[in-house]
């Protein structure tokens, strides 16, 4: 027969200080606009980026150390907003990272960029070297007319 | 700097605070910053030592501007060790430099804000020369 192992008090306690301690974090996350950048929910890390906008083009780049070239993933996720995803090679829990007062993994970067000027996003040009990836979208031209 | 992707060996150039110390740099072999200039506390340390005629040099290597770049930092600590002739293992920095680079992501984020916060993309505008 079967018995169901009890959780003890602690283990219990242990989950609602978890749940707390992250909607805490969430929350001053939205109050300062501070907000980490991992989700142990996801197993996600949100890489460093950078939006640059010349004249014909914008140039989004994103830092994605230890990844797979293969995995990366970028898409257009609304008029003005460009997702990038990509798969790390290893995953990394935050031991690696020399922290022990928190528990999870991550196996993947995520992250949103907000795109400043109006861009045709099918005519994206992705490239990836020393693991840094470049998106180059051409801008969208609006001719106007001085008018008398 | 924009193309760093494209860059196997980043190049490693000096610029020093008085003749002498230029000289000696370029009997080393390092290529001499000869246009652009440049900024931040390093600039202020080379322009303090050149008015008190103290030697100083400054070792720039192309580099990311805005994301960690162990594998600059290898190339300028081993121009270092070509001018001192002491003896610097680099082969760490950049066997770990993807670690390197994870590890250096937030204290990266903090300084971009910062640097948001500060203005810095006024260091990209064109000097006014006169």
């Amino acid at each position: 027969m079967n018995r169901r192992k009890r959780r003890s008090i602690f283990d219990i306690m242990g989950e609602y200080m978890e749940d707390f301690r992250r909607w805490a974090e969430e929350t001053i996350g939205l109050v300062t606009g501070e907000q980490p950048s991992w989700d142990t929910g996801t197993c996600c890390l949100e890489p460093l980026c950078n939006v640059f906008v010349t004249i014909d083009e914008v140039v989004v780049t994103a830092d994605l150390p230890n990844t797979n070239p293969d995995s990366v993933r970028v898409k257009a996720t609304g008029e003005d907003l460009l997702e990038i995803r990509a798969e790390m090679k290893r995953k990394l829990r935050f031991d690696d990272f020399g922290i022990t007062h928190r528990r999870g993994e991550f196996s993947s970067f995520r992250c949103q960029v907000r795109i400043p000027v109006p861009v045709d996003t099918e005519k994206m040009k992705l490239y990836l070297k020393r693991g840094v990836l470049e998106a180059h979208l051409p801008r969208k031209r609006r001719q106007r007319r001085l008018s008398n | 700097m924009p193309d760093r992707q494209n860059i196997k060996d980043p190049k490693v150039f000096g610029a020093a605070s008085n003749a002498s110390v230029l000289k000696m740099l370029q009997e080393k072999g390092l290529e001499i910053l000869r246009e652009g200039y440049m900024v931040g506390p390093q600039a202020l340390v080379m322009r303090y030592c050149a008015e008190k005629n103290l030697p100083a040099i400054a070792l720039l290597a192309q580099s990311f501007y805005n994301y960690p770049d162990p594998e600059a930092a290898a190339a300028a600590i081993k121009e270092l060790t070509n001018i001192t002739g002491l003896k610097v293992d680099v082969s760490q920095l950049i066997e770990k430099g993807e670690e390197i680079r994870l590890r250096a992501r937030d204290i990266m984020k903090r300084t971009q804000n910062e640097m948001t916060r500060m203005k810095k993309s006024q260091e990209y505008d064109l000097p006014l020369y006169v």
